[in-house]
């Protein structure tokens, strides 16, 4: 059996600050095989971007960052490779779209340049006319009706919807093994956001990418996922198949989520509660979806 | 009775080298007083653009916005800044990464002279907890909060200038559905309480469905379409309207059926 694409072990994450250690993730267990869509849901503040950022190693430069657990890409261990391989590891063969903008779009330079910088880092001698052309077959791909305009602007003079897209298309320009989308479609219309999805899931079909999906959407994620963990404060209260997890959600903490999507019939604002000692019940893990290694 | 906000015939064209993009279009309507406005539309149709020329960040190309029936200049008077309130789209960008979010929150509360000076930083911590985050948050950076949490900040910082008119740019888009539900609860306590009126800009449709009084659809810079809730939901006329009803990603049966119902009526309309 090959090694799944990305496997978490036990990942633990706690930052130091005035009032003393504050404990982000308290052992975080997680794999996503090879061209698998497995979704991370949960509330703001659980550790989903945490989680994202030190699969891509930018947490584990933090000061105030004590990071343990292992996180092994493609049957290696992370934390094994030197600094420079996992350097060129990011951007081409594990890349991330940015739940904020300003993350990965720089404001002083145009998307063309931006997006020649990406595609140099898996060809480093293509040119910038070759670039602006690869760049806008992929805008045009992400439903962006003007690429030609979108490549001469800076990121102040788009839309958010349309930084959105240039990140996603950016993202997927070098054909990654590992995706991870944080929040990708937050800023986007609904219409624009199934085919953006559809696109991403033709892509990532496509080239066998794995992803992980990060979102606090229900409705997208029951669209995109194949398998869902949910996490609740920095622990993944239940896990399943997407299917498995809709129809029969098992964990307290995810039957409240379910619960608190506004409906389009329109009953109103939900009534939720927001905290709960039954939210911290033990971890669910529906039929067939164990960990590798360990007995479902 | 005169409506809070006006804007006549507001258009925007904006130059971005050879190219120039026509993001608003002849746009006019009316906010009452004490109302919730939702905006809708695809992506880049001029929503934020809007948003940014009622906020007098920069002014219209042609016509004229005026709130209680004085056409507002293009320079703002502080008393015009503190009644209409904007909560960004990014919210990391609207936050000075080299403050504190109390700093950030104190600093709006005494431009504007709210409250007792010594109260203030009281206030600052009551404020956050109104949006869910501890009090204690008032030391952090912003580059240690998650994308939700300074989306939250983001909303205080509105509130806390006790303004009339508050502008919300896609305001829970980052927010899971529980913490969606409390913020959505408390802004319309707020609207009950002080009389606020909210121009609520999002693309999320259920959204919409549980918290305006009107919406407002655009496209292309155009709006196409602006009714009661109700009328937009039983009856949309445009078919951009109805595409995007069509389109929300539901988790129930019910609502699956309801987006079917409209297929089939957007169906006959074309038959
Ligand atoms: N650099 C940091 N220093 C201290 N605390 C941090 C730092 N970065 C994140 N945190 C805290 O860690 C927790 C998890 O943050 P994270 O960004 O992973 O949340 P999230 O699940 O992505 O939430 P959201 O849905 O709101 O984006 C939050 O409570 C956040 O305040
Ligand atoms: N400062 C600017 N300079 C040049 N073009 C701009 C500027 N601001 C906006 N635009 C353009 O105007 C159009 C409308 O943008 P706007 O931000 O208003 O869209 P939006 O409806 O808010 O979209 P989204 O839902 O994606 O946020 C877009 O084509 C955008 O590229
Ligand atoms: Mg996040
Ligand atoms: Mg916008």
């Amino acid at each position: 059996m090959t090694a799944p694409t990305l496997l978490i072990r036990d990942l633990r994450l706690s930052f130091k600050g005035y009032s003393g250690l504050v404990e982000v993730l308290h052992g975080i267990s997680l794999h996503i095989d090879k061209g698998e869509r497995v979704a991370l849901v949960g509330e703001s503040g659980s550790g989903k971007s945490v989680t994202a950022r030190i699969i891509l190693g930018l947490l584990q430069t933090m000061r105030t960052a004590r990071i343990s657990g292992t996180v092994n890409f493609e049957g290696r261990d992370l934390e094994a490779m030197s600094r420079a391989e996992r350097h060129r590891l990011r951007g081409t063969k594990m890349s991330m779209i940015f739940q904020d903008p300003t993350s990965s779009l720089n404001p002083v330079y145009r998307i063309s340049e931006q997006f020649h910088e990406v595609l140099k880092r898996m060809v480093p001698g293509i040119g910038r006319a070759e670039a602006d052309r690869k760049a806008a077959a992929m805008l045009a791909d992400v439903s962006i009706t003007e690429p030609e305009r979108v490549l001469a602007s800076y990121p102040f003079q788009l839309s958010g919807g349309m930084n959105q897209r240039v990140m996603i298309a950016m993202a997927l320009a070098n054909e990654p093994s590992l995706l991870i989308a944080d929040e990708p479609g937050t800023a986007l219309d609904v219409t624009v956001q199934a085919q953006t999805l559809k696109l991403m899931r033709e892509l990532v079909t496509r080239h066998n990418t794995a992803v992980l999906f990060i979102s606090h959407n229900l409705g997208v994620v029951r669209e995109f996922a194949d398998r869902i963990y949910v996490i609740y404060k920095g622990r993944i209260v239940e896990h399943g198949k997407a299917t498995q997890l809709f129809d029969n959600p098992r964990h307290p903490y995810t039957r409240a989520l379910m619960n608190a999507i506004p409906r389009i019939t329109g009953e109103g604002i939900p009534k939720i509660q927001d905290n709960s000692d039954e939210y911290l019940a033990p971890l669910v893990v529906h039929e067939g979806c164990g960990e590798p290694g360990e007995v479902a | 009775m005169t409506p809070i906000l006006s804007l006549q015939s507001v258009s925007k064209t904006f130059t971005v080298g050879a190219h120039e993009v026509r993001a608003v279009d002849d746009v006019s309507f009316d906010v009452a007083k004490g109302e919730c406005l939702a905006v809708v539309g695809e992506s880049g149709s001029g929503k934020s653009t809007i948003a940014n020329m009622i906020l007098g960040i920069y002014p219209p190309s042609e016509g004229t916005i005026s709130y209680r029936g004085t056409v507002l200049p293009s320079s703002r008077e502080l008393s015009h800044r503190r009644a209409i309130q904007l909560v960004q789209q990014n919210p990391l960008s609207s936050l000075n990464p080299k403050r504190t979010i109390g700093a950030s929150l104190r600093l709006a509360l005494d431009v504007h002279g709210i409250g007792e000076r010594s109260r203030r930083w009281e206030r600052v911590g009551k404020l956050l907890e109104e949006v869910g985050l501890p009090a204690d948050y008032r030391s952090r950076s912003p580059a240690t909060l998650s994308g939700g949490q300074r989306q939250r900040v983001a909303i205080a910082r509105a509130l806390a200038c006790e303004s009339e008119i508050v502008v919300l740019d896609e305001p829970t888009s980052a927010l899971d559905v529980l913490v969606q539900a409390r913020t959505l609860k408390l802004l319309n306590e707020l609207k009950e309480s002080r009389g606020l009126t909210y121009i609520f800009i999002t693309h999320d449709l259920s959204v919409v469905r549980n918290i305006a009084d009107r919406v407002a659809v655009f496209e292309n810079g155009k709006l196409v379409e602006l009714d009661t809730v109700e009328t937009i939901f039983s009856n949309p006329a445009d078919p951009y309207t109805r595409g995007l009803i069509g389109a929300v990603p539901v988790v129930t049966r019910e609502e699956e059926a309801l987006r079917t119902s409209l297929t089939e009526k957007e169906n006959n309309a074309n038959a």
